[in-house]
């Protein structure tokens, strides 16, 4: 569906500026920082939305989409939580959706790909309905699609997520192809699992979501 | 033709530009903030490389005593260097941000300018006499030898040639923790007050050394921030009022004398959001980039992306008149995030009478609109249109369907040559207009 492909590549576009503005010259810019989260957010909602219709859809004919999921982990947990009632309106329903892990979200393109346009084809395309809807991403992802959902490999930073890796794992080699499940997240996210977050399931994305995050905020 | 401004008659034609002609624009010759001072004799400038150009009108000619003087360079001065705080790893940008012309209390000017961090009071001051027949020292400045001293006498004053100096009296520094976006004068003369994204500080143009912090939106846990303060003006009379903008698009106006921390507004105006005209960038464009007072403090004027708004102080529910300064870029949002133009702040002005509002736009057009008669004219600040005296005209964008003549389509404007800053003198139709590194003086033309 377009709207998802056009939320989609806002998403990737947000966090490349979000990026980049960190090497600017005179620092970060709050207020941009904020900006950039704020478009985050709406592309976020959106895709929520339309992935909600789809997966009420794909529910009927296939256990869980396992791909999709890993987009907005990132994402979501990018944006400010905001009290005043928008998506986050659970917050902590909203983290557990998150978690569905990952990267970032170019990532499952090509995994997702096939699993998206089916059900999507028949998901009406309305943009009214970002307005209305308040996604609850808990009711999306089920632990169970976490476990066997697969980490993408691609990804719009790859430095960051390497980042990760090796700061938890100091000189060793990335040397697991990414795209198999691995106990290395799911111990990852146990230890980040304490933060309160209710299905403690493959929630790497998450990590790097939070991180970017307090990289928004941090000053 | 549209006469905006004053009269039915008044059209804009072409007095100076300032500035390199070079297609190679070095980015420390843009031009970040225009303002006049309380005369419109000087008109300051301040670039992204931290320098300030005040240029002064010349008397007018007795050759011609209808034309107006030019603006001439008055002084040129490096305001603010760039600076590193090792704290935090980050360097600050010595570009100038604003400058406030302080009221003038005697033989020299005095302006504030800022930059990201830190405030500097400079006093421009002329020096046309010098002191000759010093009994100690010879006239180049060597000591005379105590020994060959015969007589003595006393220094005369000799005229010399005009010499224009500027000395930073004050430094306001270390008093915010992210970055300035405004600094304004108060109606007592004696204290400003300057903003930035969370906080905005009172300061007393004697002390350096303390602010009073009167506004502070930060909350305890950033994590739920949910708007920045992107402008703040202190009142043209009442210097108990000020105003600050937010990036949510609304205002809010405090009285200092109700408590000492102003969090709590004492009005707070804003905009019902439109539903339908709602999308991925609805919170973006409704960020409020300037505000300012009438003149007459009756009314005040804000600048989001697409309009400009004027509000009634006393009404709180939605502004009495809006402009569309380009609706035609509605469509085009999402190009305008993707090359960041979406983020462009754009600043607005009033005429000395509050009758007209200016603001600027993309392709070197800027907009004016007259409050009476409800007309608006779209000029562009080109080279090619700047004949001496030649009369500017009006532009108009075609936004969609056949284009007639004259008309420049949508995709045709650049964005990269984009008026962020507009200034107008506070008693003449005389205006400067920004253009990357331009300055453009355009004045009406005497019928």
């Amino acid at each position: 569906m377009e709207l998802n492909a056009e939320a989609k590549r806002i998403m990737a576009l947000s966090l490349g500026k979000l990026y980049s503005s960190r090497m600017q010259r005179g620092g970060m810019k709050l207020h941009r920082s904020l900006q950039l989260s704020l478009v985050m957010r709406s592309a976020r909602d959106i895709y929520f939305t339309a992935k909600l219709e789809s997966d009420a859809e794909a529910a009927g004919r296939q256990p869980g989409a396992p791909g999709e999921d890993e987009e907005v982990a990132m994402v979501t947990e990018a944006v400010p939580a905001q009290p005043a009632g928008q998506a986050a309106t659970d917050p902590q329903q909203s983290k557990t959706g998150t978690e569905a892990h990952m990267e970032t979200e170019p990532s499952p393109e090509r995994s997702c790909a096939p699993a998206v346009t089916q059900p999507l084809t028949e998901a009406p395309s309305n943009v009214p309905a970002k307005t209305e809807c308040k996604p609850k991403p808990a009711q999306i992802v089920t632990p169970g699609d976490k476990e066997n959902a697969s980490p993408g490999s691609g990804s719009a930073v790859p430095a960051l997520a390497s980042d990760r890796h090796s700061r938890k794992r100091r000189g060793k080699a990335a040397a697991e192809p990414e795209f198999l499940p691995s106990k290395k997240p799911r111990m990852e996210q146990r230890k980040r699992g304490e933060s309160g977050l209710q299905s403690g399931s493959c929630r790497g994305g998450a990590s790097l979501a939070s991180t970017l995050f307090r990289t928004i905020v941090a000053f | 033709m549209a006469g905006v401004g004053g009269g039915n008659d008044l059209q804009w034609c072409f007095a100076q530009v300032k500035g390199a002609i070079d297609e190679d624009v070095a980015e420390a010759d843009i031009i970040s903030t225009v303002e006049f001072n309380y005369s419109g004799d000087l008109l300051a400038t301040g670039d992204k490389g931290g320098r300030v150009v005040i240029f002064q009108r010349e008397q007018e000619s007795k050759n011609h005593p209808h034309s107006r003087g030019e603006y001439n360079v008055y002084s040129t001065f490096q305001s603010h260097e760039p600076e590193f705080d090792y704290l935090k790893s980050l360097e600050i940008e010595e570009k100038i941000n604003k400058i406030r012309w302080l009221p003038q209390q005697n033989a020299a000017h005095s302006l504030l300018s800022t930059n990201d961090k830190t405030i500097k009071l400079w006093k421009i001051s002329e020096r046309d006499k010098k002191a000759e027949g010093y009994n100690l020292k010879e006239e180049d400045g060597r000591l005379r030898d105590p020994f060959r001293i015969t007589s003595l006498r006393v220094p005369v004053l000799q005229p010399m040639d005009l010499m224009v100096e500027a000395s930073p009296r004050r430094i306001f520094a270390n008093a915010h923790t992210y970055h300035i976006n405004s600094i304004s004068v108060n109606s007592d003369h004696e204290t400003y007050l300057s903003a930035d994204d969370l906080r905005i500080n009172l300061w007393h143009l004697e002390i350096t050394d303390r602010s009073f912090n009167i506004v502070d939106i930060k909350p305890a846990n950033m994590e739920e921030l949910t708007e920045v303060i992107t402008a703040a003006e202190c009142h043209p009379n009442q210097c108990n009022v000020f105003v600050y903008s937010s990036s949510k698009g609304t205002i809010r106006l405090c009285d200092m004398r109700a408590a000492a921390l102003c969090d709590r507004h004492t009005k707070f105006f804003e905009e019902p959001e439109d539903p339908s005209s709602r999308s991925f960038f609805s919170e973006i464009i409704s960020s409020i980039s300037d505000v300012k007072f009438s003149h007459s403090g009756r009314y005040m004027m804000t600048r989001d992306y697409l309009s400009v708004k004027v509000w009634d102080l006393n009404m709180e529910n939605r502004p009495v008149e809006t402009y569309q300064v380009h609706e035609y870029l509605r469509s085009k949002l999402c190009s305008l995030y993707e090359n960041d133009c979406i983020f462009d702040k754009f600043e607005c002005c009033w005429n000395g009478t509050d009758s007209a509002i200016m603001t600027g736009s993309y392709n070197n057009f800027f907009r004016m609109f007259d409050r009476n008669t409800r007309r608006d004219i779209t000029l562009e600040a080109s080279r090619e249109s700047s004949k001496p005296r030649g009369i500017l005209k009006p532009r108009k964008v075609c936004t969609g369907g056949k284009r007639k003549k004259d008309e420049i389509s949508v995709d045709s404007l650049d964005f990269n040559k984009k008026i962020l800053h507009t200034a107008w003198h506070p008693k003449e139709n005389v205006i400067a207009v920004a253009a990357t590194n331009n300055l453009y003086i355009f004045q009406d033309k005497i019928n």
